[in-house]
């Protein structure tokens, strides 16, 4: 190799540095594999969890097609019918669809982007095993007889106990919240690894639309997911012990239900669908050779789309009985969102036009996504009419309208994107030659299954009916639908044929940039990404950049081998992708795995109601969280490294450039939307119920509020005082005080609340249920601080290795300011309204 | 942080906007206040419009992140605007 010296790094580089960095990276042998975090393996695996649920939930479609292809057949019962088409729903959207894209976004993600792994790649693995042991043992209560049967979205009063009695309904609630969290930290990953770990250059006009898609799902789960999980916890609470918050005998509403589901079920599909489409506007001009037309109202397509989807909850709502003035708001934003859908479809057709087509398998996977998605769209804007939808509300044309939208915008796209990135991630591409079999077997499959259900579903075919009586005329639609379904899954079989012959995962001889793509994860890599990480100068470096690959892959550019003697990554600027400091990165443990297996255990035991083998498992689930908590913050006193190009960087950080800093701070977004919703909740219920509202002379004394108030002020006092004294004096005793009066604060609104019974009344229960979260939230902040005081004691924390106190000071301060609006709600409100 | 908010911001204020016309609404339609609908949705439209369009003309650098801040803005106001069309045609809490 020639001499250089134009690069960051002058090449060659030293002998060794090389096969130090591919021994950092190398993942476990042997048993301790399990305990892999690198972003390629759990990448591959959630992938390929999400893609056994689909096959799963897809056989529980075919056995539904098989009961519905003749009139009054008697293969399957209405009680297993009901848990098949509850699970179908709930596996394909839980299990399978978020999942999925989740999924590859932790493959993806840090390659395109230039870094060597996800900011918290131990919390992927968490959330990788989380989601497989909740997901498995959610499946299997089909085989006991224990499945959910309330549909995929579980309206009450049908699964409230009095009609459901039994756990099947509690494994939904139990096990979706469960892992709408894995979600959740998954989308808390994805937001810091997209804003923090760009590669130098890549500025958020250079940043991969992928990279955009997923962060805008990121944010999207932030602010819709926290709404089920509040739905679930309520819902759970009304059927364990008959807080009556869906009970309209005792001031309750079901409809409270549907808003707080559809609030986070209607952004669900936008979630699933703009990684989706992320996914495309990658794919499309590797394929046609040319840029993506539109880029920037591509871009802006994507953020208008992710809120604009807010508006349109109650479109799944329009029979319910509202305001006229009501549905016509969220009438005209389901309409509205069809523009920024439309723009992407133009930009996409435009960079066919305007580039050369290879007309591979990912290319024509995306040609059937435009085909399909545009039909189902178009479906879309006839529901979101409201006199329309009364006509169709809850017949086969939603279900038809509901699979072209998410079979023609997720479905088709992650084929294509799973076509098209098998390369990166495999010795050999997939077959072509298969590959436009399994197109052809799904696209006319899917338009033979669906298509007819349009016509089925207005001739007043009713869904979620195990049959149907042969004078309805519905027979020959209903067969033709099975014959479709049956048309998808031997495309689906071949493809499972296809790839099980062809991948072989490996990352250092993958197949390569087999289509001449020219976004980052082409670059030769290997388990710890690129070589070094480069500057980019593009949207597309590899197209524009000619050296790049080269000399990437020589160590040319910045971080060539480890500069910390472990595993390390640069951390940038949001918004220029500035370098500010190198992050040490963990290396594989247990601690992520076990907290995984315990905290499923601890939610599935609870499912059985097994108190005590639940709280066994919750306390193995929150020590190990804990040790792996001990080792998130490194030592501060080392001195800055080498990167390259005369930078020298910190490898310690505080404050906003701290990338815990930023999880915290969107982890606090996520309590926001919960706490949000809970007080939507409480103002909804006395919207509906004023009678079950006390009266001003009712309530409990001003007295304890004030008292509460004054309590939890003091306590954030304090822990102000201890970041003082942190800075000056390097501890952060002071935090001590905080505590008691903490405890004293919340033990103030529990004994105001004291002759409250939460199952007399939906005030009652709504009122409870702010203490349930009130005391949740007290206590992390607890642990939080005694974790900090802990770590002062061991000598881990001081004045400039704080992280661990920062996190809980920020948590803390959260905590007193949201605890303070639920005071005001609770004590305030009555005594304004009264 | 600040540019990240500031390119957020059409889609905050769209946020609000929506959350006040549609919880002061149902408050009205549930209270017999009907004939506030209108007023409800036509003063927050007006304060919404007048917040997207001072977002607008606000200076901003680099061109990408100034040109995403208008883009959010624009959108926000096409569907703060066509959203609150429904209250001066419908009839109100039927």
């Amino acid at each position: 190799m020639h001499a250089r010296a134009d690069l960051p790094n002058p090449l060659p580089r030293p002998a060794g540095e090389l096969e130090e960095l591919k021994r950092l990276w190398n993942p476990p042998r042997g048993l301790r594999f399990v305990t892999v975090i690198n972003n390629n393996y759990i990448g591959v695996m959630y992938v390929g969890t999400a893609f056994l649920f689909f096959v799963l939930a897809g056989i529980l479609a075919l056995v539904m097609r098989v009961q519905l292809a003749a009139p009054a057949n008697d293969l399957v019962g209405p009680q297993l019918y009901n848990q098949l088409f509850t699970m179908h729903g709930t596996v394909m959207m839980f299990l399978f669809a978020v999942p999925a894209v989740e999924a590859m976004g932790v493959l993806l993600l840090p390659n395109m982007v230039g870094a060597r792994d996800l900011p918290f790649p131990r919390l992927s693995a968490y959330a990788f095993w989380a989601y497989l042991i909740g997901g498995l043992v959610f499946f299997a209560s089909l085989f006991a007889g224990l499945a959910p049967t309330g549909g995929w979205f579980m309206n009450p009063p049908l699964t409230t106990g009095t009609y459901s009695p039994g756990i099947n309904e509690d494994f939904w609630l139990l096990g979706i919240g469960f892992i709408e969290i894995s979600a959740i930290a998954g989308a808390i990953e994805m937001i810091v690894g997209v804003l923090r770990t760009r590669a130098p250059g890549m500025t958020l006009a250079r940043m991969p639309v992928f990279a955009w898609s997923m962060l805008i799902f990121a944010v999207m789960i932030v602010f819709a997911f926290p709404a089920v999980i509040l739905a679930t916890a309520l819902l759970e609470l009304e059927r364990a012990f008959g807080w009556p918050f869906f009970d309209p005998a005792k001031g309750g509403d079901p409809l409270l239900w549907q808003h707080l589901f559809w609030f986070f079920g209607h952004p669900e599909v936008y979630i699933i669908f703009l990684p989706a489409a992320g996914m495309v506007s990658m794919i499309v001009p590797a394929m046609t050779r040319t840029p993506l037309a539109g880029h920037r109202f591509v871009v802006l397509a994507l953020v208008a789309t992710g809120f604009l989807s807010f508006g349109l909850w109650v479109h799944h709502m329009f029979a319910t009985g509202l305001p006229h003035v009501s549905l016509s708001f969220f009438q005209a934003a389901s309409m509205a969102v069809a523009i920024p859908s439309g723009i992407q479809v133009f930009a996409w057709i435009a960079t066919f036009a305007k580039g050369k087509v290879a007309v591979k398998t990912p290319t024509l996977f995306v040609f059937g996504f435009l085909g399909i998605f545009v039909l189902g769209g178009l479906t879309g804007v006839m529901v979101a009419v409201v006199p329309f939808d009364w006509q169709v509300h809850d017949t086969y044309f939603v279900v038809a309208h509901l699979h072209y939208v998410l079979i023609g915008g997720m479905v088709f796209p992650l084929f294509a994107a799973i076509y098209y990135w098998t390369p990166y991630s495999s010795r050999h591409a997939l077959s072509e030659r298969v590959g436009r079999w399994v197109f052809g077997l799904m696209f006319v499959g899917v338009n033979v299954a669906f298509f007819p259900m349009h016509v089925t579903g207005l001739a007043g075919m009713p869904r979620r009916v195990y049959t149907y009586a042969p004078e309805l005329g519905w027979d020959g639609l209903n067969l033709a639908s099975t014959i479709g379904a049956f048309m998808i899954a031997a495309g689906v079989a071949l493809f499972l044929v296809d790839f099980a012959r062809r991948f072989r995962m490996s990352a250092e001889a993958n197949a390569g940039n087999v289509w001449d793509a020219g976004t980052l994860e082409w670059l030769p890599s290997g388990n710890y990404s690129s070589r070094s990480i480069p500057l980019v100068a593009s949207r597309e470096p590899l197209w524009d950049q000619p050296n790049l690959a080269h000399d990437v892959a020589a160590g040319g550019y910045f971080l060539p081998g480890s500069a910390t003697g472990g595993r390390d990554t640069l951390i940038t600027s949001p918004v220029h992708a500035r370098p500010q400091w190198v992050l040490r990165m963990p290396m594989p443990g247990w601690p992520p795995l076990v907290g995984a297996w315990f905290t499923a255990a601890f939610f599935l035991l609870l499912t059985f109601k097994l108190v005590i083998p639940a709280a066994a498992c919750g306390a193995v689930a929150i020590i190990a969280i804990l040790r792996w908590a001990w080792s998130l913050d490194p030592p501060a006193d080392v001195a800055p490294v080498s990167i390259g190009g005369g930078l020298r960087l910190p490898v310690y950080a505080t404050g906003p450039r701290s990338q815990a800093w930023w999880a915290m701070v969107i982890l606090m977004l996520v309590a926001a939307s919960l706490y949000g919703c809970l007080l939507f909740s409480y103002l909804y219920l006395w919207l509906v119920s004023p009678a079950a509202w006390p009266s001003a002379a009712a309530l409990p004394g001003i007295g304890y509020p004030l008292a509460t108030a004054a309590c939890l002020l003091a306590s954030s006092a304090a822990v102000g005082y201890a970041d003082r004294t942190l800075r000056r004096h390097g501890h952060c005793y002071p935090l001590a005080v905080a505590l008691p009066l903490a405890v004293a604060a919340f033990a103030g609104s529990v004994a105001a609340q004291r002759r409250l019974d939460p199952g007399e009344s939906s005030y009652g229960a709504i009122v409870h249920a702010f203490l349930v979260v009130d005391g949740w939230f007290v206590a992390v902040a607890l642990v939080l601080a005694l974790f900090a005081l802990a770590r002062q004691r061991a000598g881990l924390l001081d004045r400039t290795r704080r992280v661990t106190f920062d996190n809980a000071r920020l948590f803390w301060h959260y905590t007193v300011a949201q605890t303070l609006a639920g005071l005001g709600m609770v004590h305030g409100f009555p005594r304004l309204v009264s | 942080m600040q540019t990240v908010l500031r390119m957020s911001a059409g889609a905050i204020v769209w946020a609000i906007h929506f959350g006040v016309i549609y919880g002061l609404t149902a408050a009205a339609c549930a209270r017999n206040f009907a004939p506030l609908v209108p007023w409800i949705v036509g003063i927050s439209g007006a304060v919404a419009a007048a917040a997207l369009l001072i977002l607008m003309t606000l200076p901003g650098d680099p061109a990408f992140e100034r040109w995403l801040t208008v883009g959010v803005a624009a959108a926000a106001l096409i569907a703060v605007f066509w959203e609150s069309i429904g209250a001066f045609v419908v009839p109100l809490c039927d």
